[in-house]
């Protein structure tokens, strides 16, 4: 009996002691925090607690902003982690672990000792004040990968993210703004290519199929590259800009003007 | 016998449109095995995607000028296949010196023919970034001619900075008995959050019917595509059969998710 008093009186003060590292403050459709054994409703305002885990529904969006500054806006069906962050004051690095989903993230200019990363199953994202947007997709085959089923797709707006597979992270490729790059599986992370055309999906995208990844204009710009009539990108939505019919000679030349 | 030109004209056509696909597929930076290029062929495309496609522009050259403007639809059916439909309308102008391509009525000509091209057909996604579409069709107005058409892109050394884009188009009039074609190839210049920018050339090719030596022209051409609105304008000026000409192209493009992400 003295043990159970014990447990209920210091069950309450182990929540104070937890970390706030961040709030919602947009929510669109529904989502959940897992908090340990607690499965909680996230509601617009509601606090971020270090190693909560945060799973958006379909149809639904959340957006996060972290103590850093750093603004997480995270797709539909997505499963986030907050493993480690700092505060607003403080040094250190901020790591999330995408388990599922895709995530925007806009990172300000970090301090010296101030890191961010992003962990997928399968790769790791490191980045120093920047927005970009980072899908892991599993499950799904694309073609032209051997039957690989897992890929985290990087696309950078702002900024240079380096991305290197969890296998091996000292190969890294780094990618400018207005690029993007996939990792697949066990593989290293491909070359990078301009938004729309590698094939990278964004959040909220399939990926996989006729675009060979980029679904969508979820992740604004994913329409990119359709410049010209007769010049699709495999990343802009499913498909193509129409090509016009070519300029036409006269219908009938003999009857001319 | 009349209707065996027509046929070699289809065969034509259909030939140069597995050419271009044969030099696209082993332009390809990855040769895949078959059954790695289609998983889930006959699966339903996932998400479900309808593309609208608002499109228009102009062409100007010494002997005549055009201007087009339209929409198309596209609704994905496998991650392979989709569905299309297009409306096109056509104002075409002949006679000299048409040197603004969106307002070729300027030297008080007036347009001589009027008409507007229903097509359908289906999309094809032989390989990431490599499209073909295959429509029919027919005019009403003006011209009431039935039309076949291909248009096939392919983009190449994707994961570089600086892609190449190869697109092949055809069609064929069964009225005025012309196939037409134009070629292009464009290389991305620059890409950041915001644009895309290309450059290249390319040119059109006709001959058929009451043109008995084959006509076309060609030249430079220069394109920006703004992400955020998903728009782009594509501009293309140079010499041919018609004079110098000047031509200018514009998409708007809307995606609208249907159902079913990730």
């Amino acid at each position: 009996m003295a043990l159970f008093s014990l447990t209920i009186c210091f069950k309450p003060s182990i929540a104070r002691a937890q970390q706030i590292v961040g709030s919602v403050t947009e929510l669109s459709g529904s989502a959940q925090i897992q908090r340990a054994a607690a499965t909680i409703v996230v509601v617009q305002g509601i606090s971020i607690e270090l190693h909560d885990r945060l799973v958006t529904s379909v149809n639904s969006s959340a957006v996060v902003v972290l103590s850093s500054g750093t603004t997480l806006t995270l797709g539909e069906h997505t499963n986030l982690t907050f493993d480690q962050t700092v505060t607003t004051s403080g040094t250190g690095r901020t790591m999330l672990n995408l388990v599922e989903g895709g995530l925007r993230s806009i990172v300000p200019v970090l301090l010296g000792t101030q890191g961010f990363e992003i962990h997928t199953p399968n790769a790791t994202t490191a980045v120093r004040g920047t927005d970009f947007d980072t899908t892991y997709i599993e499950g799904r085959v694309r073609p032209g990968y051997s039957g690989c089923q897992r890929y985290t797709d990087v696309r950078v707006r702002e900024g240079i993210v380096a991305v290197a597979n969890l296998t091996n992270p000292t190969q890294a490729v780094e990618i400018d703004a207005g690029y993007e790059t996939t990792v697949p599986c066990e593989l290293p992370p491909l070359n990078a290519g301009p938004l729309g055309i590698a094939g990278a999906a964004g959040p909220g995208e399939a990926g996989g199929g006729r675009s060979g990844g980029g679904g969508s204009s979820a992740a604004g710009g994913a329409a990119a590259a359709a410049v010209g009539f007769s010049a699709p990108p495999p990343g802009s939505g499913t498909s193509a800009p129409p090509p016009p019919a070519p300029p036409m000679p006269p219908l009938s030349p003999v009857t001319g003007p | 016998m009349a209707s065996q030109p027509k046929t070699l004209r289809t065969f034509r056509i259909v030939g140069l449109l597995v050419l271009a696909c044969a030099l696209g597929w082993t332009g390809s930076t990855r040769a895949q095995p078959l059954q790695n290029l289609y998983p889930g062929f006959l699966e339903p495309a996932k998400p479900q995607v309808l593309d609208a496609i608002l499109f228009g522009g102009g062409f100007g050259s010494q002997d005549y000028g055009a201007v087009q403007e339209g929409f198309q639809l596209e609704q994905t059916v496998t991650p392979y296949i989709g569905v299309v439909g297009r409306v096109t309308g056509y104002q075409l102008w002949i006679g000299d010196h048409f040197n603004n391509p969106l307002a070729p009525s300027t030297f008080t000509h007036q347009a001589r023919l009027n008409f507007a091209r229903l097509q359908g057909g289906v999309e094809l996604a032989l390989y990431p970034g490599t499209t073909l579409f295959l429509l029919g069709g027919g005019d009403v107005g003006d011209s009431s001619a039935a039309v076949i058409e291909g248009d096939y892109s392919s983009w190449l050394f994707t994961h570089t900075h600086h892609p190449l884009n190869f697109s092949f188009s055809a069609s064929h009039d069964y009225e005025n008995h012309v196939t037409s074609s134009e070629i292009d190839l464009r290389m991305v210049a620059f890409s950041t959050a915001n644009y895309l920018g290309t450059l290249g050339g390319g040119g059109a090719i006709y001959q058929g019917g009451q043109i008995t030596s084959a006509g076309g022209q060609g030249g430079p051409d220069l394109g920006i595509y703004f992400r955020k609105w998903g728009f782009g304008v594509d501009v293309q000026g140079g010499y041919g059969t018609a004079g110098g000409f000047g031509q200018l192209s514009f998409i708007k493009q809307f995606d609208f998710v249907e159902s079913g992400r990730f």
